[in-house]
């Protein structure tokens, strides 16, 4: 799922010790847990060292492991210019996204802490387009971008513009794809609004009573107090955005000319579609290796907080 | 409010101003594709590709044809031949237009001889089989009555002596378009036998949702040609009801168990380190672990299956560390109480914790729902032949398929979208809550 980060926070509660019961073989603990430690060997950590184990082979699916290659599968991706045009499209999105969508719903959540008339049906509004599926979206997009007959272009034509190829253009293709993410946000804002909810009042009355006005109390209280989950929101927010496969999968397919093949894509495409599994395996590794890398970074970043 | 009110505030009223200007025009912005998303799902496969677009969708037209057989002699399959032709023929003539339906009625000497209509979702359906050229002879059609007939495009209902006909007799003066190039077509044709007796066009507003039937109708034949059996939209999304609903079960019970385990029946020590070996995984992206995920399932022969796409969902961390968050805050004298009394560990967890963990099993569910109702990459990879398709991969095949316009498109995501409405809607508060869970508590 989307955090990473939710490791470092479980709480470090000491479990009381208790008397008596835990001298026997504690079957009951052994048969609760059990399928649990089965489930996450078998599909998550076998498959990770899979992937590395992988990586080191010129994989073959009929006859595995292949032949032993060391770090040549790396040294490919190293001198790839498709590994580091991925590289760049994936860095491109994240900066993308991050311009278009991220700010989004912390403004939505904040102004909306702002409005107490019918503020629970502006949430259920919010939360509205989150109900069409992921998927459903994409193509309705592909579907508003169309260049013949599309609701955008219409627009657009209003103004005496277009029509454009939204999606045929290497130059909007990025932009495009991400620009969905801006009216979906309805699952972000509830984060944030849910965060503002538990600002104890008195911080706020003692603002009023000190003459702060609602844009100075929004300034110097109620942002600042969103600054931990803001930190939160954007380490996922970097991972999601790191691993994005579906909206480039379905609405460009990685074109045009590759200005939209991510990280992900490349995965997908070159252990699915050429079926070089090693290859894949070692941009799997470098990327678990960087989502590592973030995690780390920010649970250090964190714990000095 | 206006009690509270009592001291004005500089800038209180800008505030609520912009707040409420942002909220509306994100909201709207948002809701404007939707209803662009319904409207398309309604249009006719011609005014779907028109520009510009219109936001109402016109409603169809059915044109209805009465054909007189007087001075004729025909048997039931003449008369079947004649039908096909009247409407095939004419429709392949207007097939630039937005027909809805039409329907013919057999007359001879005042007695309906047969009823016959085809609705426009099984014209595009047949179109490009049974009507591929301009070319309209007897022996054409004879060559596809067959296919129609298998493929149940057009409804022939033969009556024999089937009661007095009472329409009219007479071919109005002014027809509308449609009608009228009807009307041409089948006057100057040498190749149907019935003479017009009248002719008209009325709307149609049930051929609104004709592209939602097609959704139900492509099941068995429409992709043919491919060989392989196809499969209707209903087909997916109970793929993917089966997959999201024996995933939450799952994941209710084995996230449920160890969670309470490593909270209340396990060794602080190990409870820490399991907790982390849980949770860690976490950090293990999807896309990371794709390949070698797959080579698991197709060594466990689980490939193209609906448990190769469920299983998987049972590593959760995230479930984990949330039921253990829980389970934690339980009062643990009740359970020394439940111990003290005799209950084993097993009675203890289904009589006592689980009818007062309802929260934490209702948000796992409804997140779950979300989350797996949504999922694209994982059953694309696994799924590879159609039968175990959920409606996620079918989506992106449709939007493939050349047979399919972006309105039956449009309407397919519709369909999609009423599951998940109906969840979030009626469990926003559920929502609300596992939200400050997941986000917050942390």
């Amino acid at each position: 799922m989307k955090t990473a980060i939710d490791a470092q926070q479980q709480p470090r509660v000491k479990v009381r010790a208790q008397n008596g019961f835990r001298l026997k073989i504690n079957w009951t603990g052994i048969a609760f847990l059990t399928p649990a430690v089965v489930c996450f060997l078998l599909f998550k950590y076998y498959p990770l060292i899979q992937a590395v184990y992988m990586s080191f082979f010129d994989y073959k699916v009929i006859n595995p492991p292949g032949k032993f290659v060391w770090l040549d599968n790396y040294k490919y991706l190293y001198h790839s210019t498709e590994f580091w045009n991925a590289f760049k499209n994936t860095f491109a999105f994240f900066f993308i996204y991050f311009v278009l969508t991220f700010w989004v719903p912390i403004v939505q959540a904040v102004l909306l802490n702002e409005i107490k008339f019918a503020s629970k049906t502006l949430r259920s509004l919010y939360l509205l387009p989150t109900a069409v599926p992921a998927v459903a979206g994409y193509l309705l997009w592909k579907w508003l971008y169309n260049p013949d007959y599309g609701l955008l272009n219409y627009l657009l034509h209003f103004i005496g513009l277009g029509p454009y190829g939204w999606l045929n253009d290497p130059a909007t293709a990025k932009w495009s794809i991400v620009l969905p993410g801006v009216f979906a946000t309805g699952m972000g804002m509830l984060i944030y609004y849910s965060a503002l909810q538990g600002i104890p009042s008195e911080n706020i009355e003692a603002a009023k009573i000190d003459g702060a006005g609602p844009w100075r109390r929004m300034r110097s209280i109620v942002f600042p107090s969103l600054k931990f989950i803001i930190g939160i929101q954007f380490i996922s927010f970097i991972c999601g955005v790191f691993l994005t496969f579906d909206p480039m999968y379905i609405m460009t397919g990685g074109g045009p000319a590759n200005s939209t093949r991510t990280l992900s894509m490349l995965v997908f495409n070159s252990s699915f579609k050429e079926f070089r599994f090693g290859v894949a395996g070692s941009i799997s590794f470098v990327m678990f290796i960087i989502i590592a890398i973030i995690t780390y970074v920010q649970i250090k970043v964190s714990n000095r907080d | 409010m206006a009690g509270r009110g009592r001291i004005k505030e500089k800038g209180g009223l800008s505030v609520k101003i912009v707040s409420y200007s942002v909220a509306i025009f994100f909201i709207l912005t948002s809701i404007v594709p939707l209803l662009w998303m319904i409207s398309s799902s309604m249009k006719d496969n011609i005014s779907i590709y028109k520009f510009p677009p219109t936001w109402v969708p016109e409603v169809p037209k059915s044109v209805s044809v009465t054909l007189n057989y007087d001075g004729t002699d025909l048997k039931k399959e003449d008369y079947e031949l004649d039908a096909m032709e009247a409407i095939w023929f004419t429709w392949k003539r207007m097939q630039n237009e937005a027909v809805g339906a039409m329907k013919i009625t057999g007359v001879k000497d005042g007695v309906v001889v047969y009823k016959a209509s085809m609705p426009a979702y099984k014209f595009t359906v047949g179109r490009s089989e049974i009507v591929p050229t301009m070319i309209a002879t007897h022996a054409t059609m004879k060559n596809k009555l067959q296919k129609i007939r298998d493929r149940k495009l057009t409804t022939f209902d033969y009556k024999g002596d089937g009661g007095e006909y009472s329409g009219d007799t007479t071919i109005p003066e002014a027809l509308p378009e449609q009608a009228t190039n009807a009307l041409k077509w089948l006057s100057e044709s040498k190749v149907v036998k019935g003479k017009v007796l009248t002719i008209g066009e009325v709307k149609d507003w049930k051929r609104l949702f004709d592209n939602y039937i097609v959704l139900w109708e492509m099941t068995g034949g429409s992709e043919s040609k491919t060989g392989s059996t196809t499969y209707g939209f209903p087909h997916f999304l109970i793929n993917s009801v089966i997959v999201t609903g024996v995933t939450i079960i799952l994941q209710l019970i084995i996230g449920g168990t160890a969670g309470y385990a490593l909270a209340h029946l396990v060794k602080s020590k190990i409870s820490g380190w399991l907790t982390l070996f849980f949770v860690a995984t976490i950090m293990i992206p999807e896309i990371a672990i794709l390949v070698p995920l797959y080579l698991t399932m197709d060594k466990l022969h689980l490939v193209n299956s609906l448990w190769g796409i469920i299983l998987p969902h049972t590593a959760w961390g995230i479930v984990i560390f949330l039921f253990k968050g829980f389970f934690e805050q339980l009062p643990g004298e009740l359970l020394q109480a439940g111990r003290i009394d005799g209950a084993n560990e097993l009675r203890i967890f289904y009589r006592i914790v689980v009818p007062m963990s309802a929260p934490i099993f209702t948000v796992v569910a409804v997140m779950t729902f979300i989350a797996v109702w949504n999922e694209f990459l994982w059953p694309l990879v696994v799924a590879r032949t159609q039968d175990v398709w959920t409606f996620t991969v079918a989506l992106n095949d449709f939007q493939q398929r050349a047979s399919l316009g972006a309105n039956v498109i449009m309407s397919s995501l519709v369909i999609a979208t009423i599951p998940l409405m109906i969840i979030i809607t009626s469990c926003q508060k559920l929502i609300e809550k596992g939200v400050s869970f997941t986000g917050l508590k942390g």
